[in-house]
């Protein structure tokens, strides 16, 4: 039983002493107060016998209903969405336990761990993990780049030509930061006014802290400041075949992931 | 023996002792015991008519007055119709946005949604609108820039609100926006009433017009402000019956020497006016534009800063942040940002608050001396 707990727990991993695993911590400590508490007793006399309104009660705290204080762990290796490998992390208890320690992505943060981690990054110079993920969040937030299609409203009658702050603005518009740096505009420019541009595809390409990179698609979409002079109301504009303004374009285009409202109506029919 | 013989013969006994309701109570739990069918029975037998006694006096005043305050309460208060609709409508959640367990922003490319919300300079929200609203994209750069401050209006004391406030002020860089007002101005001397018409009242007069206006030949709705010079003070007061609201006050600054200066603050200053949530009762919010795209951001900087030392001297409390947050739009980008006042507005900390006296609020003010008197009263208690 021993052993199976152990190996359960991520085996040599946790440095913790393992128990099994049925050995549950049972809290069931109450803290409570005398409602009438026994006088004092005589001197040189007997203690007196409790009566019975002595061991009447009242509560003052219930462990059972604490909030369990967060657990600190060193990440083993890199977790999406909670840290790289070696950085020390705050989370929640059970999500520690049940996603991180027993998986053996994380150790507790104990001094001694701490210790054995200072000691380990001293003996490695160069940080290999860098060069995988540049933050917890990055990885995740390229993929739902990629699953994006960006509107870049142009203006109908007015000319135009996208540059790189039209990109940035139409980001920012839905809800994504996205500096100048990090946006590559191809080559070759796109301009009107040209309603043949409507709903045609582009892509231009993020980079995400100088690391993680993806294309985007962006859609054309005209726009007019006079509403009868816009262009009809047309549903699911968004839903493939897309058609590509660049035709070498139409490859990437067409395998980049769907948007998730597409994948859910796939799933549905 | 039957059952029923058993019962009349316990009715006769019952009937012996009338009055004394124990026994009869015990005749029955007897009869109850005797069969379980005649228990049934028993019921029928007609209970003794009791003598009833009335409480004493005491008791019954107690208990009429329990009644009374019942009744009382029950009653609800008078809501009119309108208000009842309202309150059908409860707003779903806080008018403030609440973000809580999300992250700090980490990457420089980021979903703004799932990250604590970055206020930005004043300089960058102008310059991102100016993006949105450029010829190419949504083809109104010449849009109206407006901003949106949250308030504070919690007073010192619990369940005491800030009033709406509203105020003129007049702008650093002008910008057109709302239509010129009509002024009317008392002044006695030649000089003053020169100066006046000078600065663009539309009407001027001294104390004859006061009688023209008595007697109705001047038609008072003609006239959005009604100023007056400082000799004045006395010779208008007949008039606090037409003008009403509108009567000049020192407080409102509609009295003083500088003519041009009202004049010019009445008929071209830009007006504001805080609104607060029927239901949030501590939330304020004042919504004003304060300039065009096409000025310079300096330009818009000033006026931005002018307008928010104004809201800021109407704090409610003395301490304590009273503008939460600023939002800066222009419509027809759909766009808001959250602009940084701390350039503009220092955050009045606890230490600063027993210096801090020169706050212009009235009710802020009357809280404090409350609070002063008070004070001194328990002092004065413990001499």
């Amino acid at each position: 039983m021993l052993r199976l707990g152990f190996q359960l727990l991520g085996g040599a991993k946790t440095l913790q002493p393992s128990l099994s695993i049925r050995v549950e911590q049972i809290r069931t400590t109450y803290v409570l107060e005398r409602r009438y508490p026994p006088h004092l007793d005589k001197k040189n006399r007997p203690p007196k016998n409790l009566k019975t309104k002595n061991f009447i009660y009242d509560e003052i705290e219930n462990t059972n209903l604490k909030k369990e204080p967060d657990l600190k762990l060193i990440l083993t290796s890199f977790v999406e969405g909670v840290g790289l490998k070696n950085e020390v992390v705050t989370v929640r208890p059970n999500f520690g336990r049940f996603k991180l320690l027993a998986t053996g992505l994380a150790v507790y943060a104990s001094p001694e761990n701490l210790e054995k981690l200072k000691r380990d990054l001293e003996n490695s110079k160069n940080d290999v993990q860098t060069t995988l993920h540049s933050s917890r969040y990055a990885e995740l937030t390229r993929r739902d780049l990629a699953m994006r299609i960006l509107v870049v409203l142009v203006n109908q009658e007015n000319p135009w030509t996208i540059e790189k702050w039209h990109i940035r603005a139409a980001f920012r518009r839905s809800g994504i930061w996205v500096p100048d740096h990090a946006i590559k505009m191809g080559d070759r420019p796109i301009s009107g006014p040209n309603l043949e541009l409507e709903k045609k595809h582009f892509l231009v390409t993020v980079t995400i802290n100088n690391l993680e990179t993806t294309p985007v698609r962006c859609m054309i979409r005209n726009w007019s400041t006079l509403p009868e002079l816009r262009l009809p109301r047309v549903d699911n504009y968004m839903e493939p075949p897309f058609e590509p303004v660049f035709e070498d374009e139409r490859q990437v285009i067409s395998t980049l992931p769907l948007p998730v409202f597409c994948l859910k109506k796939s799933v549905a029919s | 023996m039957s059952s029923w013989t058993v019962l009349r013969n316990l009715a006769q006994i019952g009937s012996v002792y009338i009055g004394s309701r124990c026994m009869v109570q015990q005749q029955q739990r007897f009869v109850c015991s005797l069969t379980a069918t005649s228990s049934l029975l028993v019921s029928r037998v007609p209970l003794l008519s009791q003598q009833r006694y009335a409480a004493r006096k005491g008791t019954r005043d107690r208990k009429t007055k329990k009644k009374n305050k019942a009744e009382i309460a029950k009653k609800e208060e008078f809501v009119p119709y309108k208000e009842k609709l309202a309150k059908l409508h409860v707003p779903e959640g806080p008018r403030r946005m609440v973000e809580v367990n999300k992250p700090e922003v980490v990457d420089d490319v980021y979903f703004t949604r799932h990250f604590m919300t970055q206020s930005m300079s004043l300089a960058d929200a102008v310059q991102f609108h100016r993006e949105t609203n450029h010829p190419s994209v949504y083809n109104s750069p010449e849009a109206l820039i407006t901003m949106k401050v949250e308030l504070d209006m919690q007073l010192q004391k619990k369940n005491r609100y800030l009033d709406n406030f509203s105020r003129i002020l007049i702008m650093p860089h002008r910008f057109e926006y709302q239509p010129i007002r009509k002024v009317l101005a008392f002044c006695k001397t030649q000089e003053t009433q020169d100066e006046a018409v000078k600065a663009g009242a539309d009407a001027v007069g001294g104390v004859d017009l006061i009688k023209r206006i008595q007697s109705g030949e001047v038609p008072l709705t003609d006239y959005d402000y009604f100023i007056a010079h400082n000799n004045m003070m006395a010779d208008i007061l007949p008039l606090r019956g037409l003008l009403k609201r509108k009567l000049p006050n020192v407080k409102s600054g509609s009295i003083g020497i500088n003519m041009t200066k009202m004049v010019a603050m009445f008929s071209k200053g830009l007006e504001f006016a805080s609104t607060r949530d029927a239901y949030e009762l501590d939330y304020g919010l004042v919504e004003t534009p304060f300039g065009n795209l096409t000025m310079p951001t300096e330009e818009l900087e000033a006026n931005f800063s002018a307008i928010l030392k104004d809201i800021e001297s109407c704090r409610a409390k003395p301490t304590g942040a009273f503008i939460t947050r600023c939002y800066v739009l222009s419509p027809p980008s759909p766009e808001r940002f959250v602009v940084s006042t701390d350039p503009y507005v220092k955050i009045k900390k606890a230490a600063e608050s027993s210096s801090s006296s020169s706050s212009e609020d009235e009710d802020s003010d009357t809280e404090k001396e409350e609070g002063d008197s008070r004070n001194q009263t328990r002092a004065v208690k413990q001499q």
